[in-house]
């Protein structure tokens, strides 16, 4: 799906990280199960997620001020 | 020993014969490509990320694959976004931002293979709704998707 976004998008850029490889980034995002979506550095959440709740968090990601962040 | 398998490999060459469109180039970051690298955890998933795709690169003649050194090459590597490795850009017609870091190895090696796909065609198959979103974007979005190999 983020791929997708991506290739659909200029503004998009979508990153697919293994993290057994990251072990600081696993920590840093807090992953605990997979897959875990990380949106701007603000918004996040685990499991796949239909198209438009997935696009509702994305929205959510671009809008929301960094201050919001629930990292 | 190769990472695909026989019947993987004629599997996936059939794949990418009927479903790709455009050329795609991987741009591989890692290590060194001098032979310069110190062996170590991040050496080893490097070289063993740098097989998969060498194995999976020969697999179609329109998928090419640019090996780079991120020291060596800092400025490509700042250029295309890619700031850990073993770091993948995913370029097709053009650079649509696809990454993959990490190992392409098991359930991710499907991964890389639908984004090639996708690259190649240069199309995503998103809702109408989605796509009238995405066209309205009111700033950028920086999707991080995180995985393991299982």
């Amino acid at each position: 799906m983020a791929y997708h976004m991506a290739i659909a998008s200029p503004k998009v850029r979508a990153e697919v990280v293994e993290v057994s490889g990251f072990p600081r980034l696993a920590q840093r995002y807090n992953i605990y199960a997979v897959p875990k979506i990380v949106i701007n550095d603000r918004v996040s959440f685990e499991g796949a997620l239909p198209e438009p709740l997935f696009l509702s968090r994305v929205l959510e990601g671009v809008s929301s001020p960094a201050e919001a962040s629930g990292e | 020993m190769p990472y695909l398998q026989a019947q993987d490999e004629a599997f996936v060459r059939q794949l990418l014969e009927k479903e790709m469109a455009g050329d795609v180039t991987l741009d591989f970051f890692t290590t060194s490509v001098s032979g310069l690298a110190m062996p170590g955890t991040e050496w080893e998933i490097c070289e063993h990320a740098r097989k998969i795709l060498e194995e999976f690169a020969a697999l179609s003649p329109q998928v090419r694959l640019q090996t780079h050194g991120i020291i060596a090459e800092s400025d490509a590597a700042r250029s295309r976004g890619i700031d850990k490795i073993p770091g993948l850009a995913i370029v097709g017609a053009e650079d649509y931002g696809v990454r993959f870091f990490g190992m392409p190895a098991g359930y991710e090696f499907s991964t890389l293979l639908e984004a090639v796909i996708a690259v190649s065609k240069g199309t995503s198959q998103l809702s109408e709704q989605t796509l009238a979103a995405l066209a309205t974007l009111p700033g950028d979005a920086h999707i991080q998707v995180f995985v393991t190999p299982t």
